[in-house]
């Protein structure tokens, strides 16, 4: 097992840190884990039981810290990514599911202004919008709430708070 | 003005029966109005006020009457024939609502496909689709009610159930 601390780049621009592929799926799945928390800065990994770790931490950079195993690599490549891929997909959270939606809703959006548009059918069209809202804003959330927490249950990802300076 | 019987070409194969413009346009929009009445068979329509239209009401084989006027044929062409392309057709599949959900719909199912087969993950997409789908198959049904009740107003669509042979 081993624990990295996933840290802003901007925090430590004076270290040379190339990441090695571990190293960046560390960063993948805290990214992944972190849906509704808004990473919007180019993140690092470090080995938090290594010099480098060791400065970050007093530095204040680490964000989080995060657990990875064979086993749970092999979870992600096998399982959580194709998931993710579905609930979140890109840097957006636009995944198939979402995309998928667009099509319906960019269908629903020209229907209802075909409607409007009439005068004998004006009064169609009720309800579409509603329940293509209902599906982002529950069904969607809802799902990637739940995947999130288990991500962070798998890969013991832990918000670093308190850091010393 | 003027009324067209909607009949089932498989009851008047004794007469021989040119469709006019206008008479295959009749039949048009009953298919059009008469959703769940499922009218998978052959029509043609057959003007009222005619010897085939009385013919064809003599032997049973008349469906629907209906009403065509200047007026609400120019309301087919530039409103209904629209609307009817998002809800219903050519095929019900084809249209353009049902396309666009059945996009969503096969990655839902993809999505619980994929939580299903996975060991760490497989307590999420449980009933996401059917939730979802459940919910849409209702709006455009609805829709689609809607859109018969007021084309079988514009139209006079009537069905006629008894008939002498």
């Amino acid at each position: 097992m081993t624990i990295y601390y996933i840290c802003r780049a901007d925090d430590l621009a004076d270290l040379e840190l190339p990441q090695s592929d571990e190293e960046l799926l560390a960063c993948e799945i805290v990214i992944a884990a972190d849906v509704y928390g808004d990473i919007d800065t180019e993140l690092l990994a470090i080995k938090a039981d290594s010099e480098r770790g060791t400065y970050a931490s007093l530095r204040g950079a680490a964000m989080y810290s995060i657990e990875l195993t064979a086993s749970n690599i092999q979870i992600w490549k096998t399982e959580a990514e194709k998931i993710h891929e579905y609930l979140l997909g890109n840097e957006y959270g636009e995944g198939h599911l979402w995309q998928a939606s667009r099509v319906m809703s960019d269908e629903v959006d020209d229907y209802e202004s075909i409607c409007k548009k009439t005068r004998n059918f004006r009064l169609l069209a009720k309800g579409f919008s509603h329940a293509l809202t209902s599906f982002h804003e529950t069904e969607i959330r809802g799902e990637k709430m739940y995947f999130v927490k288990l991500l962070k249950s798998l890969y013991s990802i832990d918000e670093i708070k308190a850091v010393a300076s | 003005m003027t009324i067209y019987y909607i009949c089932r070409v498989a009851d008047l194969t004794d007469l021989e029966l040119l469709q006019t413009a206008d008479e295959r346009l009749a039949c048009e929009i009953v298919i059009a109005a008469s959703i769940y009445d499922e009218l998978n068979m052959d029509l043609v329509a057959v003007e009222a006020d005619s010897e085939n239209g009385t013919y064809a009401q003599l032997k049973g084989a008349v469906m629907y009457s209906m009403e065509l006027t200047e007026e609400n044929i120019e309301i087919w062409k530039k409103e209904g024939i629209k609307i009817y392309k998002y809800l219903l057709g050519p095929a019900e599949d084809n249209s353009r609502l049902w396309g666009a959900f059945g996009m969503l719909d096969a990655a839902m199912d993809d999505y619980e496909s994929n939580c299903e087969q996975s060991d760490h993950f497989n307590s999420l997409g449980r009933g996401f689709a059917d939730a979802v789908t459940t919910q849409f198959d209702e709006n455009i049904r609805e829709e689609q009610s809607d859109f018969a009740s007021i084309m079988q107003d514009l139209y006079e669509i009537e069905e006629i159930k008894t008939v002498t042979s």
